[in-house]
């Protein structure tokens, strides 16, 4: 890790502080779905779920799985959208000082091919037994993504 | 005047820009609601961009409230409409990719009023709708939500 690590601050409405972007989030469960798969960021040590911002020119479905392998070079492809997450009262901010409220939406995924490996961006791709992800000290609201999943309700979940 | 160029790829040259849209039907079902944009005549879904500090579905209905005057609470997430072979230019040369959330939105009060951003508001037969036509993909997005899916189109 250099220098500052990335933090997210916690506060009424504090998201009106920063731009807003939007991210994605892959949940990637292995055939038994006994397991998902969790990276480890460089920028702050956390484990989280695999994904990253949106850039222009790709849609949502493209940005998630570029996100996938880029971090994990697994290659995904988007399933379902399992939930918007856009909590104002969080708010990202960056070693550079970039300050961001993040709309995250979060798709569960299957994997098409490729071997886990690693990036530049992560020090860890492993798939954790699900129980031990949700104890983890995971990356801002991440474990609410796995549990809104683990709820086996369709809908999307609006937050 | 807004303008919409189509090409592959050209939201490349935009910055993403988070959008909320809100079908209201009317009570029978029957009719959607549809605002007029001032800016360049087109019929359209009340919609417009999320402000940092604000939820998906707070933006959602802060957008309606301003259009449209109406009350409305957000009921479910119809899809997402994020293609990037478009790219808008408002007025002020700004150029943005939009990812649009879509929602269905029930009526919860208030009464139907203009605002600076739309010249008119109407509720449109569902046949009708079919042969208008809507800014960007709003039929789309309408037609998404009358098939009743509960998981999310990804568009």
């Amino acid at each position: 890790m250099n220098g500052k690590p990335t933090e997210v601050l916690v506060g009424e409405r504090i998201a009106r502080q920063g731009q807003l972007r939007v991210a994605c989030a892959a949940v990637l469960f292995d055939q038994g779905r006994d397991n998902i798969l969790l990276t480890r960021r460089s920028d702050n040590g956390q484990w989280c779920l695999p994904g990253g911002m949106l850039d222009p020119g790709e849609s949502v479905a493209e940005g998630c799985e570029r996100e996938v392998f880029e971090e994990t070079c697994l290659q995904v492809k988007v399933l379902r959208l399992t939930g918007v997450y856009s909590n104002p009262d969080q708010l990202i901010v960056y070693p550079d000082g970039n300050m961001v409220h993040v709309f995250v939406l979060c798709f569960e995924v299957r994997c098409v091919g490729g071997e886990l490996g690693l990036s530049v961006e992560t020090t860890g791709a492993q798939f954790f037994p699900v129980s031990e992800a949700l104890q983890m000290d995971l990356f801002h609201g991440h474990a609410e993504f796995i549990r809104d999943i683990l709820t086996g309700n369709d809908r999307v979940f609006i937050r | 005047m807004t303008q919409i160029f189509y090409g592959e790829r050209l939201g490349r040259n935009g910055k993403i820009r988070l959008g909320c849209s809100a079908v209201i039907f009317s009570e029978d079902r029957e009719k959607v609601l549809l605002t007029r944009r001032a800016d360049n005549g087109q019929w359209c879904l009340p919609s417009g961009g999320a402000e940092p500090g604000e939820s998906a579905a707070e933006a959602c209905e802060r957008e309606v409230r301003e259009e449209t005057g109406l009350k409305v609470r957000v009921e479910r997430l119809v899809g997402v409409y994020s293609d990037p072979n478009y790219l808008i230019e408002y007025e002020d040369g700004k150029r943005v990719q939009v990812v649009a959330i879509n929602f269905e939105a029930s009526i919860l009060g208030g009464e139907i009023g203009l605002s600076d951003e739309t010249t008119e508001i109407n509720y449109f037969p569902l046949q009708e709708i079919r042969r208008m036509e809507l800014i960007l993909n709003h039929k789309q997005r309408i037609f998404d939500t009358l098939t009743g899916q509960t998981e999310a189109f990804i568009r």
